[in-house]
């Protein structure tokens, strides 16, 4: 791969007013999405019977390479469930928090 | 044969690229499913990821992964009720095993019976973290991939949502159009992003493109009279002279003039062809060879008109290089993405090279100090520029570097590109480097292919037909040489074997010479080049430059002399704007300190003083001593013996010349003829004299006034050049005699009011100079006034008679403007 080139030119944020904008925009649409599914009466109470995790998964540890964890990301294929892997990186919470949950199964 | 139309075959920017800043890893980009276009997860200047500025401006919500992405072509929706609002999706992760899952956060994350499911609610990880997706599902690009795309600014992503409001169609390069009437944005000396560089280079390129055709069309000649001929190849030859050669309109060899026959004693008839022969001392004539070889009316001699074919083929491939440098990121190394654009960089990187024992080379002449200083600096460097001044042997050096790269550069297959504005200094670098043993390809345009040069042995056509291996494209050649034309299958045929061959050889070569404009030619479209080295580049406008770079530069050489004449261009207002200024020149004023060589060989001593002092601060160095010097030591009537130059005060009256644009001075032209007689009769034969003048008004009466007034032999005149300062950039003669014609200061041209042409003038000449004018009105110039008083000085400003010049003891006024330097 081609050498870094070390640039005096720095990404930096550029702070203006469009900026400040966009940022209290994204604030409002976060609360304001959730409020608005809060108060949705058509939501309704959806069962989560195919939410359970198969047990046969046969959970055979985590595979760590360099620095990340090897994730399984549990989606629908039409209606199938099928798993596909995803690399997220050790410093991640999802990982440390896995390496706890798993120190503290080992430890009962 | 017809040019086959040139296919881009430019990197286009993919479907996914980022509609704000064209980045298109696919595992960085994202789909709005409401508006179908891509953008990325970096930030640039802003304080959140593309996609997110996006969808909170647009209002949009839901989004695709690319398939090419980690987890595929994916829909984000919640896993259990299929919720798309990505504003309210997020991760759980299960309670002890590595799985994840994507869920609303309302109500579906938030239902109790999910715990004794073992998924650890606690744990919610919201899809948008940190004004950005989370960064294991879609990559942040780096920040040098950030830095090498579109800048853009979070109130231009305001403007483009706004105009997508309108027209969804629109593109950020919209951002940039100027209005139509407004004047182009100038030339600047740092860029943001080559899609600025790009924004600012296109329209001065189309509008010199624009000036260029409508000159050429507006030079239509009509009731032309035809001496038809045929060429050795047996393709037809129509000779005929242009009554209105003046102003702009040049024609050069290899241009295309299209020739229609408009009478009534047979059908209508028109073809193209291209020029082969053009006005010079042997006849006013242009001979045209047709491309077409039937029906071609030569029966007929008279109603013929001309016009000028105007191709846009360079000015498209400026354009497309332009591109390509803002597009492909693979165009240039990082390196020189950021030096081009002016941008600061820490530490220069040094192209990884041998510092070879000896720098001279096999058929190159010894090195001076001085060129082996060049070489040695620029060998490791990844951007240098060679400043090489009249005469200091630019193009050995330049042949010499490109030596040492090819054979320092084995293992790495190094394939250089060598390249000049004009043919003939591409000639001049072939042969300087063939001399070397190399492998070279002289790749020419295809109208080029029938005009006869010293190197033509080594074009890609020529060397096609001596290809082993390539026996049936041989008979082929024959055949369609013989019959001009072959069946349809056998033209095919021919095509296709031709092809292949050319890619052999161009493969194999170890340096491809051409045109900067040939470097766009398709067959070089597919090579990739790490060195790249551009000889003349001073007479070369940035875009020229640009088309060989983009093609792969990591390394770049940039040879000229910016004292000496700058790029042509036609329409003023984009030479305002600063396309007349070379990349070479820019380079200079943003910092990177030019080579210069400082040993000149060509002018005797006296000659070189006046333009060392001026235009190169008096560094020049004479290479050959005065002892040394050729024919000085004929019997001339030299005002001072050792020195072979003066100043001939003449005071004749200028007048229009009859075309009514021009200009002449028959005194002077008089005594440009006593000279020529003079030189002539001292046995100096009449090529090695050379008479420059700014006026084509001139240019023709000198040549008609020494054939019928000089006392010798009339075609003895006709071997003499004369011509305007910029037919002769490049070359050189043994005597220059320079006829000033006229010198109001408000509107005179050529070197009357140009310092660099001005010195182009005074250099072209090796044993002897002779300037003719009238110094009273010279002097009101600065640099005249300057350089008259150095002839006055040196006792060489004379008047009278050829064999009994006094020294003139004229007087003149100070300068109106003071002399910029
Ligand atoms: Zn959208
Ligand atoms: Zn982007
Ligand atoms: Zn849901």
């Amino acid at each position: 791969k081609e050498e870094e080139v070390k640039v005096n030119k720095k990404l930096e944020v550029v702070k203006c007013e469009e900026d400040d904008e966009f940022i209290a925009e994204l604030e409002r649409t976060m609360t304001s999405e959730l409020t608005g599914r809060k108060m949705d009466s058509t939501v309704n109470k959806v069962n989560s019977s195919d939410l359970a995790l198969p047990m046969n998964r046969g959970f055979k540890g985590h595979k760590i390479d360099g620095n990340s964890v090897q994730f399984s990301v549990m989606m629908k294929k039409g209606s199938k469930q099928q798993f596909k892997k995803m690399d997220i990186p050790v410093e991640s919470e999802f990982a440390s928090n896995l390496f706890d949950k798993q120190k503290a199964v080992v430890r009962e | 044969e017809r040019d086959e139309d040139e296919t881009t075959l430019m990197k286009e920017l993919p479907q996914h690229a980022c509609s704000y800043c064209n980045i298109h890893d696919p595992a960085s980009v994202v789909l709005c499913n409401t508006c179908k276009k891509w953008f990325c997860n970096g930030r640039g200047s802003t304080s959140g990821s593309h996609i997110i500025n996006h969808l909170v401006r647009s209002k949009h919500k839901e989004v695709t992964l690319h398939m090419d992405g980690p987890l595929g072509e994916t829909i984000l929706e919640c896993y259990n009720c299929g919720c798309r609002n990505v504003f309210l999706l997020g991760f759980i992760p299960a309670k002890a095993d590595s799985v994840v899952v994507l869920l609303c956060r309302q109500p579906c994350a938030a239902q109790t019976s999910l715990k004794d499911m073992n998924w650890d609610q606690s744990q919610w990880q919201p899809l948008i973290n940190d004004r950005s997706f989370l960064p294991w599902l879609v990559k942040i690009p780096t920040e040098q991939e950030q830095l090498r795309v579109r800048q853009i600014t979070a109130a231009q992503i305001n403007k483009l949502e706004e105009m997508w409001k309108e027209d969804p169609g629109k593109t950020v390069e919209d951002l940039d159009k100027p209005g139509i009437d407004e004047d182009p944005q100038a030339v600047m000396l740092r860029y943001e992003d080559a899609y600025q560089y790009q924004n600012v280079f296109a329209p001065l390129v189309k509008m010199e493109a624009d000036y260029d055709r409508k000159l050429k069309e507006s030079q239509s000649q009509d009731n032309i009279v035809i001496r038809w001929d045929r060429g050795l190849n047996k393709r037809w030859i129509a000779y005929f002279s242009l009554p209105k050669q003046d102003g702009e309109m040049r024609i050069m060899q290899g241009d295309e003039l299209r020739l229609r026959y408009c009478g009534d004693l047979r059908k209508p008839w028109t073809d193209e062809g291209h020029v082969i022969k053009i006005p010079n001392s042997f006849g006013e004539e242009v001979g045209l060879e047709l491309k077409g070889m039937t029906d071609v009316p030569t029966e007929c001699t008279r109603n013929f008109s001309v016009d000028f074919v105007w191709k846009p083929t360079s000015f498209d491939r400026m354009l497309t290089s332009l591109k390509t440098f803002a597009v492909d990121e693979t165009s240039v190394s990082g390196f020189l993405y950021h030096r081009l654009l002016g941008h600061e960089i820490e530490s220069e990187q040094s192209i990884k090279s041998t510092n070879p024992k000896r720098y001279t080379v096999p058929g190159l002449p010894e090195l001076n100090h001085s060129q082996v200083y060049a070489v040695r600096q620029v060998l490791p460097k990844p951007l240098s520029l060679i400043q090489g001044p009249p005469g200091t042997g630019k193009t050995v050096t330049s042949a010499t570097i490109v030596y040492h790269l090819c054979r320092g550069d084995r293992e790495r297959g190094g394939r250089v590109l060598m390249c000049a504005p004009s043919n003939t200094a591409v000639d001049q670098l072939t042969e300087k480097v063939h001399r070397t043993g190399l492998k070279v390809v002289r790749l020419c345009a295809k109208s080029r292919e029938a005009i006869d040069s010293p190197v033509a042995f080594l074009s890609l056509h020529r060397q096609v037909k001596a290809l082993e291996g390539y026996g049936e494209l041989e008979k082929l050649q024959t055949l369609k040489e013989d019959q001009g034309e072959l069946s349809s299958a056998d033209e095919k045929r021919y095509r296709t074997l031709r092809k292949q061959a050319e890619r052999e050889l161009l493969q194999n070569a170890d340096v491809i010479c051409c045109t900067c404009v040939g470097a766009g030619d398709p067959r070089l479209a597919k090579l990739r080049f790490r060195t790249i080295l551009i000889d003349e580049s001073t007479q070369a406008t940035e875009p020229e430059c640009m088309v060989p770079i983009v093609l792969g530069a990591k390394q770049v050489i940039l040879v000229g002399d910016h004292c000496q004449l700058g790029p042509v261009v036609m329409c003023k207002k984009a030479a305002r704007a600063g396309l007349a200024q070379s990349l070479f020149e820019r380079l200079i004023i943003l910092g990177i300190r030019p080579i210069r060589l400082q040993v000149q060989y060509r002018m005797h001593p006296s000659l070189s003083q006046f333009p060392s002092d001026i235009f190169y601060d008096g560094t020049l160095q004479n290479g050959v001593t005065n002892a040394e010097r050729g024919p000085s030591n004929i019997d001339f009537p030299w005002p001072i013996p050792d020195k072979p130059m003066f100043f001939w005060v003449t005071t004749g009256q200028e007048e229009i010349s009859s075309s009514g644009t021009s200009y002449l001075n028959r005194t002077e032209a008089a005594n440009v003829e006593k000279i020529v007689t003079r030189l002539m009769k001292c046995g100096v034969k009449p090529d090695q004299i050379g008479v420059i003048t700014p006026y084509e008004g001139q240019r023709a009466y000198v040549v008609q006034y020494m054939q019928y007034h000089g006392s010798m032999h009339a075609n003895l005149y006709q071997e003499l050049e004369v011509a305007s300062v910029d037919a002769f950039q490049g070359r050189e003669k043994d005597f220059i005699i320079l006829s000033c014609v006229r010198a109001n200061e408000h509107q005179g041209i050529g070197f009357l009011n140009d310092p660099r042409r001005l010195n182009v003038a005074l250099t072209r000449a090796k044993h002897g100079v002779i300037i003719i004018g009238n110094p009273k009105v010279l002097a009101k110039q600065a640099l005249w006034h300057r350089l008259l008083g150095h002839f006055k000085d040196a006792d060489l400003l004379v008047e009278g008679p050829l064999n009994n010049l006094k020294s003139c003891l004229m007087s003149f006024s100070k300068p109106k403007k003071p002399l910029i330097n």
